[in-house]
C-alpha cells in the first residue's frame, strides 16, 4: 500500500511514467483506501492553494514609513557630515591665515611653545 | 502568457520609476506584491509579527539593493527569493521549536469532521504548517501555497528537482497527518 500511495502523492507533481500510471490506476480501482487518500490530498491542496492570510491595513503605509525613515536618516547625516567637513576647512583655513602654516603644532596650539619658556615664566 | 508579458512590462515599467526615485511606483509594487510576500512569510513563520516584519523587509531590502535587480527573473519570483531566504534565515535564528510548545489557540472548528471543507480556516493551516519540518515546509509552501511550478521551487531554494519532489511527497503525507491530528484535538 505504501508504495502505492508514494505513487498517489508524486502524481500530483510529477507526470508518471505509463507503467507507473497503469499501476496506480489500478490500485484506485482495486482500493477504496487509497481513492479516500486521494480525494483528502486533493481537499488539503485545494485548502492550501485558497490559503490567504491576513494582512493587517496599515501595512504599506509601514513598510512606505521605514522608506521615508531611511531617507530622512541619510539626509540629516549627509548634512551632518557636510557641516562637520565644512567646519573643519574653515579651521584649517583660519589656522593658515592666522600662523602663516599649517602643522601639528598650530592645530593642537602649540606653536612657539618651549619648555624653557615655560620654565622661565614660572620664575618671573 | 500575453497577460504574463504585460505584467512582466509593467513591472519592468515600476522598477525604472522607482530607480529614478518615484516613491509612488514603489507603494504600487508594495500594494501588488504584499499579499504574495504575507502569503510566503505566515506560511513559514505562523501568523506572527515576525511575519509582517519579514516581509516588510523584504520589501525594503528590495528598495535598498533596487540596482541589483536586472529582470532577469520574474519580479514576483526575485521578491519571493529574497522573503524565503529571510524567513529561513529567522528559523535559523530563532531555532527553538517555540511553535510547538506555544499556547496557540487555534481557531477552528473542531466539531468539524472534515477540516479541509472549511477553507477558509487560516489558523489551522498556519498551524499545520508550523508543526511540519522545515524542509519540508518551504516546498509545500512554495508549490501549494504559492503556486510555483516543481522546477520553480527547485530553483528558488537551489535544490535538485528530485529532492523537491520526494520532500514535496513526504511533506504532504505529513501534512495531512497533522491536520488530521489536530482536528482530532
Amino acid at each position: 500500500m505504501e508504495k502505492f500511495k508514494n505513487l498517489l502523492y508524486q502524481s500530483f507533481d510529477r507526470k508518471l511514467t505509463p507503467a507507473e500510471q497503469k499501476i496506480l490506476d489500478d490500485a484506485l480501482i482495486r482500493s477504496n483506501e487509497l481513492k479516500n487518500e486521494k480525494l483528502e490530498i486533493e481537499k488539503m491542496r485545494n485548502m492550501l492553494e485558497d490559503y490567504r492570510p491576513l494582512i493587517s491595513n496599515d501595512f504599506t503605509a509601514k513598510v512606505m514609513n521605514k522608506i521615508e525613515n531611511r531617507k530622512t536618516f541619510y539626509t540629516v547625516f549627509k548634512y551632518l557630515v557636510m557641516t562637520g567637513v565644512a567646519a573643519i576647512i574653515l579651521l584649517l583655513v583660519t589656522i593658515y591665515f592666522t600662523d602663516g602654516t599649517v602643522s601639528y603644532e598650530t592645530l593642537s596650539g602649540l606653536s612657539g611653545y618651549t619648555p624653557e619658556t615655560d620654565l622661565l615664566s614660572m620664575f618671573n | 502568457m500575453a497577460k504574463k508579458h504585460n505584467l512582466y512590462t509593467k513591472d519592468i515599467e515600476l522598477v525604472t520609476k522607482i530607480k529614478n526615485g518615484n516613491n509612488e511606483a514603489f507603494r504600487q509594487l508594495v500594494m501588488r506584491y504584499r499579499m504574495q510576500m504575507i502569503k510566503v512569510a505566515t506560511a513559514m513563520l505562523g501568523n506572527t509579527n515576525d511575519a509582517e516584519d519579514v516581509a516588510q523587509d523584504s520589501f525594503i531590502r528590495f528598495y535598498n539593493n533596487i540596482n541589483q535587480y536586472n529582470g532577469d527573473a520574474a519580479l514576483g519570483t526575485y521578491l519571493t527569493k529574497i522573503v524565503m531566504n529571510l524567513s529561513l534565515n529567522l528559523l535559523k535564528k530563532q531555532k527553538s521549536e517555540k511553535w510547538k510548545n506555544n499556547t496557540l489557540k487555534v481557531n477552528y472548528d473542531k466539531q468539524n469532521t472534515d477540516p479541509y471543507k472549511n477553507i477558509d480556516n487560516r489558523a489551522l493551516i498556519e498551524k499545520s504548517l508550523q508543526l511540519l519540518p522545515g524542509d519540508y515546509r518551504s516546498v509545500v509552501v512554495l508549490r501549494l501555497v504559492q503556486g510555483y511550478s516543481t522546477k520553480e521551487t527547485a530553483d528558488l531554494l537551489g535544490l535538485p528537482l528530485g529532492t523537491v519532489l520526494s520532500r514535496l511527497a513526504r511533506g504532504q503525507q505529513k501534512l495531512k497527518t497533522i491536520i488530521n491530528n489536530l482536528q482530532k484535538g
